[in-house]
């Protein structure tokens, strides 16, 4: 049955009245509510679009360094596009023959390794947990299948390709068209905000992009690095696999501390079982203090510079928290995402303490140029 | 050269360039440069008779008008004073780049305006590199500064 038009409207009027009587924080209570539950349920594409709002801004000065040549945004993402495909096919014909073979040669001699680890162990016998971390290790290695398959089945294993598969397509469209139209959007949000917030709004954008800008761009840069210097050292040592080493080392940097440490012992295991001397893991360890302290005193004060200013106890503190909150992403955006809460909140402070000051008498007589 | 690749040029970029061109606090700089303003600053539409800034509020942004005009207005008492009519091509708040003290007088659009607004942490962050930008506005805005102080000094004589 029809309702009749006067009894909506009386009703939008009684809703009106009722959301004008309710308390500010009541309204924010519910709608932060409401993000929350909505951010929940749309948590693996939020993590999708972060992931793409990254790779954009590491791209995105780029595409400005083009347009302050006056080339048009579009044509300038199209162009790193192109080149990217270029630069894929070119490091797939020559760097991937080179990974897929130690990768190959890795696999094809898990059984071998197995056996080596366990004369391995077994000369360590007598030192606790000795006995267990064998058996551990020769099952391990083996059946390295076994370690997957013990958590997922087959089911879970194809819908976990198919959503990293959905993954590689989706990232690059996020990343096209966040790259492309980042003006509009920066755009569209000043047009709605009101003028008493523009400036507090554009000092946060000038922070949180100079420091997120700097220290991602810095990060990329070190962990390149870094990746040569474990590369280089392990291939001089004579460790197996330096290639593959240190691209996992280089990586792994992006964690401060943790990282370092867990791909330092994935080298020295390495080295373990294919020397099977503690001289040889002694040199691994060596060969990673070396790195660390250079990435330490050189490579990081050129690259990330002193962007992070973090007392080491909230930085890891930070990163562990941001590890139980999300995951793997989230303890390498920890170091970043502490530092802007830091300045936005020194912003904030600045802005509530410095609001509407009086004007000193000695200056009045200056000022006419505003 | 340049012609081959129109096709690839921004239009209202270079539209936009023209009028950075016109504004004396960026004399002497190169066309890439007024550019790499454009692309890094944010620019922020306003409706007619908006407050951009009151008098009394602690300076932070320099403002440069694209397009539209703002009165720059100063309060006597009860009454309004209007100080200055600015135009597409001219710019305000420039003291706030090197003090951290009130505005002035305040501003308000007297029509439709796209401003672009350099942050003054943009500009400490260009003045650390040492850069040609930071160096060149500080010197124009010096040049200005003397001018005024060399006027002030004719009146009072």
């Amino acid at each position: 049955m029809k309702r009749p038009a006067g009894n909506e409207e009386t009703s939008m009027k009684e809703m009106r009245r009722l959301h004008d009587r309710m308390p500010a924080w009541i309204v924010h209570l519910i709608m932060a509510g409401a993000v929350g539950i909505l951010a929940y349920h749309t948590a693996s594409l939020l993590l999708l679009l972060f992931i793409s709002g990254i790779i954009a801004y590491l791209l995105n000065t780029i595409v400005n360094r083009m347009e302050y040549y006056g080339i048009s945004r579009l044509v300038a993402v199209s162009m790193i596009y192109i080149t990217a495909a270029v630069v894929l096919a070119a490091a797939d014909i020559i760097f991937m023959p080179c990974l897929k073979q130690e990768l190959a040669a890795l696999s094809a001699r898990l059984p071998e390794i197995a056996g080596q680890a366990e004369e391995a162990l077994k000369s360590m016998n007598g030192y606790p947990f000795a006995e267990r971390a064998s058996e551990w290790v020769t099952s391990a290695l083996s059946d390295p299948g076994r370690i997957l398959t013990g958590h997922l089945n087959a089911t879970e294993i194809f819908s976990h390709a198919a959503s990293l598969a959905f993954s590689l397509v989706l990232v690059p469209f996020f990343v096209f068209f966040i790259l492309k139209d980042w003006p509009v959007i920066l755009k569209t949000i000043m047009k709605i905000m009101p003028s008493s917030y523009v400036e507090t709004t554009v000092s946060i954008l000038s922070e949180v992009n100079s420091i997120s800008g700097n220290y991602l761009r810095g990060l990329a840069i070190d962990s390149f690095v870094i990746s040569i210097l474990a590369s280089t050292g392990l291939w001089m040592l004579g460790v197996n696999y330096p290639v593959t080493l240190g691209i996992i080392t280089g990586a792994a940097n992006v964690i401060p501390y943790i990282g370092p440490a867990a791909s330092c012992l994935i080298a020295c295991m390495i080295a373990f079982f294919q020397f099977k001397t503690v001289g040889a893991v002694l040199n691994v360890v060596i060969l990673y203090t070396t790195v660390k302290l250079a990435d330490d005193f050189i490579v990081q004060p050129l690259s990330i510079g002193r962007i992070v200013k973090l007392h080491p106890l909230l930085l890891v503190a930070g990163i562990i928290a941001a590890h139980q909150i999300f995951g793997i992403i989230g303890m390498i955006v920890a170091v970043p995402a502490v530092t802007i809460l830091q300045k936005i909140m020194a912003i904030y402070l600045e802005r509530r303490g410095t609001s509407g000051p009086e004007i000193s008498p000695d200056m009045k007589s200056h000022q006419i140029i505003i | 050269m340049k012609r081959l690749f129109r096709w690839a040029i921004d239009k209202e970029k270079e539209r936009k360039v023209e009028v950075l061109q016109k504004v004396n606090l960026f004399n002497g700089l190169r066309r890439n440069l007024l550019m790499k303003l454009l692309v890094d600053l944010i620019e922020k539409e306003y409706p007619s008779g908006e407050v951009i800034f009151a008098e009394g509020d602690i300076g932070k942004a320099l403002y440069i008008i694209l397009d539209g005009s703002v009165t720059i207005t100063k309060r006597c008492g009860d009454d309004e004073t209007v100080l200055a009519e600015l135009r597409s091509g001219e710019y305000f708040g420039e003291l706030a780049l090197i003090d951290h003290m009130p505005r002035y007088a305040s501003a308000r659009t007297s029509g439709k305006t796209t401003l672009l607004i350099m942050y003054r942490s943009y500009f400490d962050d260009l003045t650390q590199r040492s850069n040609t930008i930071s160096s060149r506005i500080l010197l124009n805005l010096v040049g200005l500064l003397s001018a005024y102080i060399r006027q002030k000094n004719e009146e009072n004589r």
